[in-house]
């Protein structure tokens, strides 16, 4: 993505690999359980907790330190060892492959307000590295010639050594920076005045950018090791892994009984939450440990990928939902939603593995999203199957984005690209209340649970139920042949004709059956709106769902799941919404479901 | 600011439509509710840009206005709205990142950047309660209006 806003003008939203929009769209997200987390208020209340803050690890407790508010850390700050400082460092004082230079300097402000000897004890131990670099920018040195060749105002700007043998100033044009500096530097000259003239000499006469250049390669070293591996590295969490028929889905899948989609799991707590939980009763502490370092990691990798910072705690933390919303989809499936069943598989399965698997759930269900839309003769299904074969979910969602909307509506349009969102979501259902207050909002969470995989197939069958039923009733195919048709408008058309009784077309409406429509009593068209739905469900019957065609053969649990007719009665459910809002719509001439239906010769006839 | 050729035109309602998606796609973390809007203008010398955070019902608003003298800065109408929406997503990107709590000057104040000189502004807005206070006040005025219309006398609009 390019760094000015001006240059991504043209540009294509999705990176060089395909695999889409760097960022998952959503809202906020509770705290996540791949991150301990620590109350440090309760850790100052502790007899020791110089040696406690000591042994904590250091991602946790500099996230803690962060959402205290570094203001408030001024008594905890000398806690830390000097590992932990460096690696704080390491998260937060980088921007890119930047050293940020002000915000290390706004770290060690915060330990003068200790003391200047700590803050000055805190850079001295730094790496040589941390230290010229940091400084080289802004430290000019001159000699005693040089200062005698200078005006007076010019001597007077700086700044000397005992025995005037050694000047310096500092030409940080920012004077908040300026200032941090020169406290820096007067904390060094009154702690170790040889030290702080070394020190000076050393950033006057460096080779730029030579030390920041070496710091980078320290600083990538020390960050692997939390799992913010390289960005070619990282993009391997991306593999999907094929999930295996551990199973029963069919028990688990498929819907019977309550049609209406369930409530989305994140208003409660994950099943991986509550698996950790059960663990915690389980486990010993090493193992414990070792499995919230392993999801630590794994969240810390996909930060790389997605070329998040480590100091940017707000991605971090939506980056850190995504991943424990995959582990907890494929834990709540390989376990057959039993917690016990699942603290083993964290035991002995990576989280890496588990993301892998729960992306590959999703990946089997964007392939037979593809292959359904090829079915129903989209043009371009071929290379958007290519593209779903390859990894590259972000190009169909870049399709998607880009899809007219005489081709599909905006919803269905944002619920696939949510689907090929790199980290899927599927849309949260809104309560009726909600729904009432901004009918037309749609929100999207992270696919966590079977409860949401089943939410985003209710969708996406209601969707292929109506192309189906679409597909029986044009003479050509839906797309391509004739521009300008929504799919709303074709079905609006065709429930006009099936409602009167008459072969379901989404050809354009004569005068006659718009007049006909029109006049019709409510219970009239009623009762044709539930003889059509009727046939229309014995249809869709006899053929199978668009979406459950193609892998007939296999025994996987996503397609157990499509089988059933439950998702093709909500699809139906949905027409029915439709025919309702039609027959209503009828009496106002300016609503725009009846200009759908009505548009055409019929309209113009009217005009006319 | 660098697309070879289109120095002179003015930006496409496209163009517009494509920078703001990219600012909401770019700072979706940080949006919660809340998207951004993009427009641009143009009054005599000056190219004017505003780009607008706020959320659906408008008790978030916050637009952060720009303006900048083409003429003297010899710079196209295009070149201008493009420098200042560079520099206002600089501000954005520092705004949300830090907390929301880096704030511009409520009035046009000067700012320099690259050589460039221009002048930003920006408060932020309640807009739902400011139309909620106007309704009230209003309903308030023509309420007491007829009263007095009904008394046959004028209402006193000021009052000490």
């Amino acid at each position: 993505m390019a760094d000015r806003l001006s240059e991504s003008i043209g540009q294509h939203l999705v990176d060089e690999t395909g695999l889409g929009y760097q960022r998952g769209i959503m809202a906020g997200f509770p705290a996540s359980p791949c991150l301990l987390r620590l109350d440090l208020q309760k850790i100052m209340e502790q007899d020791h907790p110089g040696r406690l803050i000591r042994s904590l690890p250091v991602q946790p407790l500099y996230h803690a330190l962060r959402e205290r508010g570094l203001g408030d850390c001024v008594e905890i700050l000398p806690l830390l060892s000097q590992e932990q400082f460096v690696r704080i460092c390491d998260y937060d004082v980088w921007d890119g492959e930047r050293l940020a230079p002000k915000q290390l300097l706004s770290w060690l402000s915060l330990y003068r307000e200790s003391s200047a000897g700590e803050m000055f004890r805190r850079f001295s131990r730094l790496d040589e590295e941390y230290q010229l670099a940091c400084l080289a920018p802004f430290i000019s040195v001159f000699t005693e010639e040089d200062y005698e060749r200078m005006t007076d105002d010019q001597q007077d700007s700086l700044q000397r050594f005992p025995g005037n043998a050694l000047y310096f100033s500092v030409r940080a044009e920012d004077p908040v920076l300026h200032r941090q500096i020169c406290e820096l530097m007067d904390a060094a000259m009154s702690e170790d005045m040889s030290y702080a003239m070394q020190l000076v000499s050393h950033a006057g006469y460096a080779v730029p950018n030579e030390h920041e250049h070496l710091l980078t390669q320290f600083r990538k070293a020390r960050i692997e090791e939390d799992g913010f591996v390289s960005y070619e590295e990282s993009l391997s969490f991306f593999r999907p892994v094929r999930p295996s028929p551990l199973i029963s889905a069919s028990q688990n899948l498929s819907i019977s009984g309550n049609l209406q989609p369930q409530p989305a799991a994140s208003s409660g707590r994950s099943f991986l939450e509550r698996v950790l939980e059960a663990s915690a009763a389980v486990l010993d502490g090493r193992e414990l440990t070792s499995i919230q370092a392993g999801l630590l990691c794994l969240a810390n990798g996909l930060c790389s990928a997605v070329k998040m910072e480590p100091g940017d705690l707000p991605g971090l933390r939506d980056t850190f939902a995504h991943a424990q919303a995959l582990i907890s989809l494929s834990l709540e499936l390989q376990s057959d939603a039993s917690p016990e069943k699942a603290v083993s598989l964290l035991r002995f399965v990576h989280p890496k593995e588990l993301f892998q698997t729960g992306l590959g759930y999703v990946h089997d269900l964007r392939l037979r999203v593809v292959s359904a839309l090829d079915r129903a003769g989209l043009k371009e299904a071929t290379k958007l199957k290519g593209y779903a074969q390859h990894m590259k979910p972000g190009l169909v969602a870049a399709f998607f984005d880009h899809l007219s909307e005489d081709m599909i509506s905006l919803e269905q349009a944002e619920i696939m690209k949510g689907l090929f969102n790199r980290f899927p979501l599927c849309p949260l259902e809104s309560s009726s209340d909600q729904k009432e207050n901004s009918p037309a909002r749609l929100s999207f969470h992270p696919i966590s649970s079977l409860k949401d995989l089943q939410q985003l197939l209710l969708h996406l069958e209601a969707f292929f139920c109506q192309l189906a039923l679409l597909r029986s009733g044009a003479d050509k195919s839906l797309w391509g042949e004739k521009k300008g048709l929504s799919l709303e408008q074709a079905l609006a058309r065709g429930l006009v004709r099936g409602i009167l009784g008459q072969r379901f077309q989404t050809e354009d409406l004569n005068l006659a059956e718009v007049e006909q429509f029109a006049a019709a009593t409510d219970e009239q068209l009623h009762a044709g709106s539930n003889a059509f739905l009727e046939a229309a469900k014995q249809m869709l019957k006899s053929s199978k769902s668009l979406l459950s065609q193609e892998h007939g053969e296999e025994e996987d649990s996503i397609r157990n799941a499509m089988s059933g007719d439950a998702y093709s009665e909500y699809g139906l459910d949905q027409i029915r919404r439709l025919a309702k809002r039609l027959i209503m719509a009828r009496r106002e001439p300016s609503s725009l479901l009846w200009a759908y239906a009505s548009t055409g010769s019929a309209l113009n006839e009217t005009s006319c | 600011m660098k697309i070879a050729g289109e120095q002179n035109q003015e930006l496409a309602q496209h163009e517009l439509e494509e920078l703001t998606k990219i600012m909401n796609i770019r700072y979706a973390p940080y949006l919660r509710s809340r998207f951004f809007e993009i427009s641009t203008g143009k009054a005599p010398g000056f190219s004017l840009v505003t780009m607008t955070l706020r959320n659906a019902d408008e008790s978030f608003y916050y637009p952060v206005e720009g303006r900048l003298d083409c003429d003297a800065q010899d710079l196209s109408h295009r070149e201008s709205c493009l420098f200042l929406l560079d520099y206002i997503e600089l501000y954005f990107n520092e705004f949300l990142k830090d907390g929301e709590d880096t704030f511009i000057p409520i009035d046009w104040s000067p700012f320099q950047c690259e050589g460039v000189s221009f002048e930003l502004k920006g408060q932020v807005l309640n807009r739902k309660y400011s139309k909620m206070a106007d309704r009230l006040l209003g309903e308030e005025l023509t309420n007491e209006s007829a009263m007095h219309e009904c008394r046959g006398s004028k209402p006193d609009l000021i009052t000490p």
